[in-house]
């Protein structure tokens, strides 16, 4: 039961392959508060005191964490649904 | 002895085979492909040359199989490809293959012309089976009509009128009316109609009914839709021109019986006529998909043995007939090293036909050789590079060796980032991990075939990329930081929080450590807003540096040409002037740059003239030093000083001089010395050879005598000693492509993560997960797209054109051919290319 092609299957493999291990390496790295992605956290534009300041950074590192896994891991059902696609492919191909 | 470094020596040879053997040789010759043989009979056209015969035989052989192929293809039989090289059969097996594939072909036609006059035939009873079906129904209608009052509707359209007419009709009068029966193609139907309805003027009474099923054309073999009709007329005439007007539109006519018992009885002859006619097709059917089958299993080798046939006639007709001896002379470009093992082909090709042995001579020749490189597949990509650009001249330095790592490693400076080298070093080591399975593959996409070609190519240029990657520091647009940083942020809250932007001063020991981060670019810069100007001052002078560096390794190779083929003259006064040159100017500048690079610093015990506020900016120093300005004193014993060592104004006045000296030096001492030589050899009353040149080793080609042209000697001089000094300027800066491209990539992998991972990154809340998941399959197909792709293909356009322009014209020649072999692997190739493309 074949939804979508051989090349897609295939695509979707690669970028999942792909997205799970780099996902997952910046999950880690938000998670220890890793300065190189201090640009890329969720901030807002004026704050009127340090601590409000620390604390949304604080909270930004987690967030973003938890959004890179979350990736992660739906990326870790599309190499699934990638990985019997490409198979089920395959499998017609040598019927015919 | 065969190398990479210069092309290898190639001998003229002269051939002698006899009549017997000259087949097998040739054919032992093909197997080698080793020996590039020559057209001696150029203006011979080609239907007077010997073996013409043999060669339309060759032919006609080609054409029986392509229709086999063509009939094995039609019926999707699978050929398999064994993957085994028969050898070229002898002659007179030449002869039972051509039997083999008569009998075949006269086979296959014949079955073939008896299955279309069967589908005839059986086209022909099926569409008189459906008349005799439909006709029936016609027929009962008019014998009994449907009890329907007149202006009730029946369920046929227009044929109310005529129902009743017909019933009025008395038996007796309906033997008057004639009829046709036939079937003509649906779409015909209607105009059909029309033209009956004119022509008659309406006194023929048409009734028409569909066929559900489609019927096979037996010429086309397509499946068409026919209808079946019967023509109801009075008279002779109009029968004459009903009968003409279904010609005209190509309806096939049928007899059908008017009683209704003859009908069924006509009926049943029909279906046993078709049963017994779909046995026999079946029946021809599989014995042709049996032919075909027994004719697929070797249709390949049969291919390669009449090509292989048809490629050794081609060679031999390039022969002469030495009829004295009963033999053939054949002259051939063949490689020193490899004569030996020509002569064992020789020997074995003699045993086989069992004839007298060939004897090979070497010949002198006075035209240059072809450029035979020996190459495996690894290096054979690189060569491929250079060769596209002009084949080197015979026995010329060949750059393709030094390409191998010059190219990626230009290539990588300006594509260094190590996410982009990662994926494709991904890509090229897996095309060479499943280089077999691929190779075999024959895929018609002709991007996939110059990737797959320049698989190795792809493999070192990202290898090399993630090494420049780790230079720069550079992932995604973002910095690994595996050893700790050098900068540290010593500032309290307060500053931090009053100051918009805050300078990190080296020299303060609690900012810099004092030891520069091990190995790349520190991370920090990654976030500094200053990083674009220092990358910019670092990458510009090492593509200064990178670039004056090829370029002298250029101008040194040429060195190795002049002293391989004598020329002491262009040593004396191209080689040492363009050195010097270059040197004096622009080996001084990269100096320069060390020199700065070493001594000023920021550190905490620095004198005030070595501080980075002092230090001289290069460009100025140069530009200064070329426009010969005066010697700048500094301004008190505690200020900046314009220069960076002691000396350095005499030094570089005295480097111009040597510089500007080298240009009338290139222009005028050769074309003086060639005056010179010729003038002496006018007076010493001999021509020829001897003279200025040394004696030359026999295999180099004799050199014809000078041009002693002196305008024409000047004017090129003056081309090349102008082309060199105005190149030396442009192409140094042409190197700063290496700073641009780089700059550009890292830009845009930049702005591909700030504008479209951030985002995802930026999505509060539960959402962000999901936005993480669809952004992050955008911005890698973009980056796959963008980044590597096309980044990918302008770096290794601008590496090129660095090699073949900057660095080539230095040294490189190119005038040369290559050198092309007799051989059958690249004739099958060349063969089953044009087969593939044809198809």
């Amino acid at each position: 039961m074949a939804l979508c092609g051989y090349k897609t299957s295939l695509c979707g493999m690669l970028l999942s392959v792909w997205g799970i291990v780099q996902l997952l390496f910046m999950g880690v790295l938000f998670y220890i508060e890793s300065p190189a992605f201090i640009e890329d956290l969720p901030l807002n534009d004026h704050y009127d005191t340090p601590e409000e300041y620390v604390t949304d950074v604080h909270r930004g590192f987690k967030a973003n964490a938890f959004n890179c896994l979350i990736g992660a891991c739906l990326y870790i059902v599309t190499l699934g649904v990638s990985t019997w696609q490409f198979y089920m492919n395959q499998k017609t191909t040598f019927q015919v | 002895m065969g190398s990479l470094f210069r092309s290898e020596e190639v001998a003229l040879c002269q051939l002698f085979l006899q009549s017997e053997s000259a087949y097998t040789c040739v054919s032992e010759l093909g197997e080698l492909g080793l020996v590039q043989f020559r057209d001696l009979n150029p203006d011979v056209n080609a239907f007077q040359r010997k073996f013409v015969n043999e060669v339309r035989r060759c032919d006609e052989m080609e054409r029986k199989l392509r229709y086999l192929e063509r009939e094995i293809r039609r019926d999707a039989i699978p050929m398999q490809d064994t993957g085994d090289n028969p050898e070229a059969p002898m002659p007179r097996e030449m002869i039972d293959l051509e039997a083999n594939f008569e009998k075949l072909e006269n086979e296959l036609k014949e079955v073939n012309s008896n299955a279309e006059a069967l589908k005839r035939n059986y086209l022909e009873l099926t569409e008189l089976r459906h008349i005799l079906k439909k006709t029936q129904v016609f027929f009962d209608e008019a014998m009994y009509p449907p009890n329907l009052p007149p202006d009730q509707a029946p369920y046929f359209d227009d044929d109310d009128e005529t129902i009743n007419l017909l019933t009025d009709i008395s038996l007796h009068q309906l033997k008057h009316i004639g009829f046709v029966a036939g079937v003509i193609l649906r779409e015909r139907v209607a105009s059909f109609e029309r033209m009956l309805w004119r022509a008659c003027r309406g006194n023929v009474f048409l009734r028409q009914a569909q066929i559900e099923e489609p019927l096979e054309d037996p010429a086309t073999g397509e499946q068409v839709y026919k209808s079946v009709f019967i023509i109801f007329f009075q008279g002779e005439q109009l029968k004459l021109r009903v009968k003409k007007i279904c010609e005209g539109f190509r309806a096939t006519m049928y007899p059908c019986p008017e009683a209704p018992a003859d009908r069924r009885e006509m009926a049943m002859g029909v279906k046993t006529r078709l049963d017994d006619l779909n046995t026999v097709l079946s029946q021809t059917q599989d014995h042709r998909h049996r032919v075909l089958v027994s004719a697929a299993r070797n249709l390949r080798s049969w291919m390669l043995k009449v090509w292989k046939i048809k490629a050794i006639y081609h060679s031999l007709n390039m022969f002469n007939i030495d009829t004295i001896q009963n033999g053939l002379i054949a002259e051939c470009w063949i490689p020193v090293p490899d004569l030996e093992t020509v002569q064992l082909a020789l020997r074995r090709g003699t045993e086989k036909s069992g004839s007298l042995p060939a004897i090979l001579n070497r010949l002198s020749c006075v035209e240059s050789p072809p450029t035979f490189h020996r190459t495996n597949k690894f290096t054979r990509a690189f060569q491929g590079l250079i060769d596209s650009y002009g084949v080197a001249s015979y026995r010329e330095m060949n750059p393709a060796v030094y390409t191998i790592i010059t190219f990626p490693f230009l290539f990588a400076i300006m594509f260094g980032d190590l996410g982009h080298g990662i994926i494709m070093t991904l890509f090229g080591a897996w095309m060479v991990w499943k280089e077999k399975p691929l190779s075999v593959k024959k895929v018609d996409s002709e991007i996939w075939n110059i990737f797959f070609g320049g698989r190795y190519i792809i493999l070192l240029m990202g290898t090399f990329s993630m090494y420049t990657g780790i230079i720069y520091n550079d992932v995604f647009s973002k910095s690994l930081n595996l050893f700790g940083s050098s900068w540290h942020v010593p500032f309290n809250e307060s500053t931090i929080r009053d100051n918009r932007e805050i300078m990190l001063d080296p020299k303060q020991p609690d900012q810099y450590e004092g030891t520069p981060y091990p190995i790349g670019l520190d991370p920090l810069w990654q976030l500094a807003a200053n990083k674009i100007n220092f990358l910019n001052s670092y990458k510009m002078k090492i593509s200064i540096i990178f670039g004056i560096v090829h370029m002298m390794f250029g101008i040194i190779l040429s060195l190795w040409n002049h002293r391989f083929f004598n020329r002491r003259l262009n040593v004396l006064c191209e080689f040492i002037p363009q050195v010097l040159f270059m040197s004096c100017l622009f080996v001084y500048l990269t100096l320069l740059v060390f020199i700065k690079w070493v001594n000023y610093g920021a550190g905490e015990d620095v004198p005030l003239v070595l501080t980075p506020g002092c230090a001289p900016s290069i460009l100025i120093t140069f530009i200064n030093m070329v426009l010969m300005k005066g010697y700048e004193e500094a301004k008190g014993p505690n200020s900046c000083s314009a220069y960076m060592y002691d000396g350095q104004f005499y030094l570089q006045r005295m480097m111009v001089v040597v510089a500007v000296i080298c240009v009338p030096w290139m222009l005028v001492a050769k074309p003086y010395f060639l005056y010179r030589a010729s003038k002496q050899r006018a007076m010493l009353g001999t021509g020829g050879v001897e003279g200025a040149m040394e004696e030359t080793p026999s295999t180099m080609p004799v050199q014809p005598a000078e041009d002693h042209d002196m305008s024409e000697i000047l004017i090129h001089q003056g081309i090349h000693t102008i082309e060199f000094v105005l190149g030396s300027v442009s192409h140094t800066a042409s190197y700063l492509r290496l700073w641009a491209l780089s700059l550009a990539h890292a830009q845009l992998s930049e702005v591909l993560w700030g504008m479209v991972l951030r985002i995802g990154l930026s999505t509060a809340g539960t959402t962000g997960g999901f936005a993480m998941y669809f952004i992050f399959a955008a911005w890698a197909t973009l980056t796959v797209v963008i980044l590597v792709l096309m980044e990918g293909l302008s770096a290794f356009l601008h590496t090129l054109r660095l090699h073949w322009v900057e660095f080539q014209s230095k040294f490189y020649e190119g005038q040369g051919y290559a050198f092309v072999p007799f051989s059958f692997d690249s004739i099958l190739e060349a063969n089953e290319s044009t087969v593939t493309e044809a198809k």
